[in-house]
């Protein structure tokens, strides 16, 4: 067996070198793959042309797909981590990437727990009549935090009532229609 | 240039998500929200009473701010779902358009070969050529089209209880077809060829290119793609008006075709050109050609509704087509054709085409041989080639983002152009809109190119109930463009909520994609084992993903899907035997259906569409029987041709099995039907 000189001009062995696999490293990079597939085909459902890019008024939409829940200010840091000031318009899928995969690996903006949200409604709820009537709801959402505008207003009652409406919403039922049940 | 309003009526409460359209009226898109903090990083509560009324408001604003969040990330759950539904329909249907050009293809390819196998050129020629056999002179032909399909050559029974038509055909017949066909009512094959007759006659007068003036009546409409849904036009008459001298329409192609009621538009829409001929226009749409007709669906609604008298209505159908005029002008400003633009674009050059020559312009005659030996696309001159280009160009292009002009593979036909070729072309003619067709839109209309392009498209629910709204738009002098949009709605059915119509929508998509899943269970088996060899019957979600992408050909976002489409086990890998849980292949011809009987009858029920067209084509007389000996030329040649060989000797005991009168003739459509995909648990009724 012909011997080969490395730079260090020390020659390796062989024989008895034995090569480790590091299995934690390559349980990393496999769930890093399909992080990043993860992210590709759920930018892809709106990169429109097929260029890479998507217009950056569909990024709360994408990100929330992916099963996060960001505030409204929570999204627009994110939007100027990955835009691109020459071109503000649209996000690039390797931007994109680059800031989502971190997003995702340290499991950021996962939201409050089923639980904090029962308790939400009930600080709504100051006199603890089980329900919120629309009025109510209608003074909270569209006018604090990060108000709805009448769109999502008319939407959000439409989870939050019955059919045959009577304006007001016992929100323990509706919980579980906020809540999303599937596991991305 | 054109500023818009838009208004949209009588269509059930529906989810508007963010558009590029903006509606005038309105302001712009909301600023983004104040960059505040709601709340420090950890907030827990409840707060310790004694801090609560300092914190009380803080308290509250979390409290919004969390279910605010919540909400927003429902909603864009459901709007991802909702485009991951409309991504299944577009592929699906390209995939669809791209078989049928990659079969085209295939044609052309094997005209070159054809001294090698004069099998294969028989077959492919046939196809090609249906029943353009009328050669002679001009005058030849005229004489032999009356004489084989005029009306005088059927008699109308004394039974018959619906409308009649006679000449001249005037405003009060116009409308009282109207009322006959919402009734339902069938109309005698004599009046559909008296109606068609007199299309053609005045058809044959027109230019090439339409001339559309406001001068008179101050505004024209502009319907897009209809394919068959008659309702739609019903309800666009009802909010739009009927045509007539005051309120001209212009019916921008893709008419017939893949809906129900192809027939019954068709006829409808050329009687308002017959009693109006100055204030309805035609222009010509992809889909009106035989070859096409010979897949999508309305070679066989007429065969349905006509039986023996069918192939005189297609004969004369696929000679309408010819004379269509291909595109129209408004004012001299707004070009109207049904797909398109492309860099060659000239309207001097087009004025000087003798359209008719091009009975479908996928393969116009000059390309089919008169027999069956040579043919002589090689000997085609590079003026004929642009000339074919010219015509091809303005049905079946389609606009794309990016500058350029490059050939439109999706389609097999046509191109894509950029917004440099609409800015170059409109300057070369000192237009200031183009307005085209021929793709779905969700809002049933769509602009690019800065607003120098409008998308109209006019069949609504075009891929399921609640896909799609429709849209029409209509031009008056001097006014902005007003655009309406609808959606056809059973009124017995109560509107859907948003998240209804999501659920709706995408269940029929999913159905469509199991359906794929089902009909390609031995190839897709096949890679889960070879992933999984020792059969613990899980694949990991890539090894899942990627297979279900290769072996279908659909690039779709499976992981946003798989939780509607297959099981998922605790520790995330896919059962993958689930994904053949709900619906089933089953073919009534095989009680006994063995592993290779399965590969079979699967690979036929791909190829349903594909053989369907085949069969119908080489069926010259329509009668919907083939000889046993063309139904195995077909088989093979579209086996060997399609990737996916069948086995010769199968085929043939198949085919016995299922020449049941054993007189050497087999009735395809029986054949076909005999494929379906079922539920799972229903049973198809027992044949043999």
């Amino acid at each position: 067996m012909a011997a080969t000189t490395d730079e260090a001009g020390v020659v390796p062995d062989p024989v008895n070198r034995v090569t480790l696999r590091d299995p934690i490293r390559e349980s990393e990079e496999r769930a890093n793959q399909a992080r990043i597939k993860r992210l590709t085909e759920a930018f892809n459902v709106f990169d429109q042309e097929s260029n890479n890019t998507i217009p950056s008024t569909e990024l709360g939409t994408v990100v929330r797909s992916l099963g996060l829940v960001p505030t409204e200010g929570e999204l627009q840091d994110i939007l100027s981590e990955m835009s691109d000031d020459s071109n503000p318009e649209s996000i690039h899928l390797e931007r994109f990437l680059n800031v989502m995969n971190v997003i995702l690996k340290d499991r950021r903006y996962q939201g409050e727990p089923e639980s904090k949200i029962l308790r939400a409604f009930q600080v709504l709820d100051a006199e603890n009549n089980g329900f919120i009537t629309e009025e109510e709801f209608r003074n909270y959402l569209c006018k604090e935090g990060e108000p709805f505008n009448d769109e999502e207003f008319q939407d959000f009652m439409t989870i939050a009532l019955d059919d045959e409406s009577d304006r007001i919403c016992t929100y323990k039922d509706f919980i579980q229609n906020l809540v999303v049940e599937d596991n991305d | 240039m054109f500023s818009e309003r838009w208004i949209c009526c009588c269509c059930p409460k529906t989810h508007k998500p963010h558009r590029s359209i903006v509606p005038l009226e309105q302001p712009q898109p909301p600023p983004p929200p104040p960059k505040q903090r709601p709340q420090p990083e950890r907030q827990s509560y409840p707060v310790p009473k004694s801090k609560r009324r300092d914190k009380k408001s803080d308290v509250t604003l979390a409290a919004v701010v969390i279910i605010q969040s919540w909400f927003r990330r429902k909603q864009a759950r459901f709007e991802i779902r909702r485009k991951a539904a409309w991504t299944i329909y577009q592929n699906i249907e390209y995939a669809g358009e791209q078989d049928q050009l990659k079969l085209y293809n295939f044609f052309l390819d094997l005209m070159q070969a054809v001294t090698k196998n004069p099998r294969d050129a028989l077959v492919v020629a046939k196809v090609l050529r249906r029943t353009s056999s009328l050669t002679g002179s001009a005058l030849a032909e005229e004489i032999e089209l009356v004489q084989t399909t005029g009306p005088d050559t059927v008699y109308v029974e004394s039974s018959y209880k619906g409308p009649h038509i006679q000449l001249p055909i005037n405003k009060e017949q116009f409308e009282s077809l109207i009322l006959a066909l919402q009734r339902g009512e069938f109309l005698h094959v004599r009046y559909v060829l008296l109606i068609l007759h007199e299309v053609r006659r005045i058809l044959k007068r027109l230019p090439n290119v339409n001339v559309v003036s406001t001068h008179q009546s101050k505004c024209v409409t502009v319907v897009g793609d209809l394919h068959g849904n008659l309702s739609d036009l019903m309800l666009i008459f009802h909010k739009n008006g009927l045509p007539s001298n005051e309120n001209p329409y212009i019916f921008n192609g893709d008419i017939v075709d893949r809906g129900t009621h192809s027939l019954e538009l068709f006829i409808l829409i050329s009687v308002a050109f017959v009693v109006y001929p100055n204030n309805v226009y035609f222009n010509r749409g992809n889909h009106e050609d035989h070859v096409l007709n010979l897949r999508y669906g309305f070679m066989k609604e007429i065969i349905r509704k006509y039986k023996s008298q069918a192939t005189k209505l297609l004969l004369l159908f696929e000679n309408i087509y010819s004379w269509l005029p291909v595109a129209s002008l408004i004012d001299d400003h707004i070009f109207v054709a049904h797909g398109g633009i492309s860099d060659i674009t000239d309207l001097n050059k087009i004025n000087q085409i003798k359209r008719n020559k091009y009975v479908s312009i996928l393969s116009p005659s000059f390309i089919i041989p008169d027999n069956d030996e040579q043919y002589q696309i090689d000997g085609l001159s590079n003026e004929q080639l642009l000339e074919w280009r010219q015509m091809l160009d303005l049905l079946w292009s389609d606009p794309k983002q990016t500058n350029g002009c490059e050939a439109n593979t999706y389609r097999g036909g046509g191109c894509y152009w950029g917004p440099d070729i609409t800015k170059k072309i409109l300057e070369k003619h000192n237009w200031s809109l183009l307005i085209r067709s021929h793709e779905c839109k969700e809002e049933g209309f769509d602009y690019c190119h800065d607003k120098k392009v409008l998308t109209i498209f006019s069949a609504s629910n075009y891929y399921a109930a609640g896909s799609n709204r429709g849209a029409y738009v209509k031009i008056a002098t001097n006014q902005p463009l007003s655009i309406v949009q609808f959606m056809a709605t059973k009124t017995t059915v109560k509107p859907l909520t948003l998240w209804e119509r999501v659920s709706f929508v995408e269940e029929q998509a999913l159905r469509n994609l199991m359906e794929k899943f089902s009909s390609n269970k031995s190839r897709l088996m096949k890679e889960f084992l070879i992933k999984d060899p020792s059969k613990t019957g899980r694949l990991s979600l890539n090894d899942w993903c990627d297979i279900v992408t290769n072996v279908l050909d659909l690039h779709l976002p499976w992981r946003t899907l798989k939780s509607r489409l297959v099981d998922i086990d605790l520790d995330g890998s896919v059962l993958y035997e689930s994904t053949f849980r709900s619906q089933e292949l089953q073919c009534a011809y095989n009680s006994k259906l063995t592993h290779r009987r399965e590969s079979l009858c699967q690979a036929i029920y791909r190829n349903k569409d594909l053989l369907e067209t085949v069969f119908r084509a080489i069926d010259q007389d329509n009668s919907g029987v083939i000889s046993m000996k063309e139904f195995t030329d077909v088989c093979s040649f579209l086996g060997d041709h399609n990737g996916s060989p069948f086995d010769e000797k199968q085929i043939m005991d198949l085919a016995t099995s299922i020449d049941l009168d054993k007189n050497g003739v087999i009735d395809f459509n029986e054949f076909l039907e005999a494929f379906r995909i079922v539920d799972s648990g229903d049973r198809v009724g027992e044949r043999i």
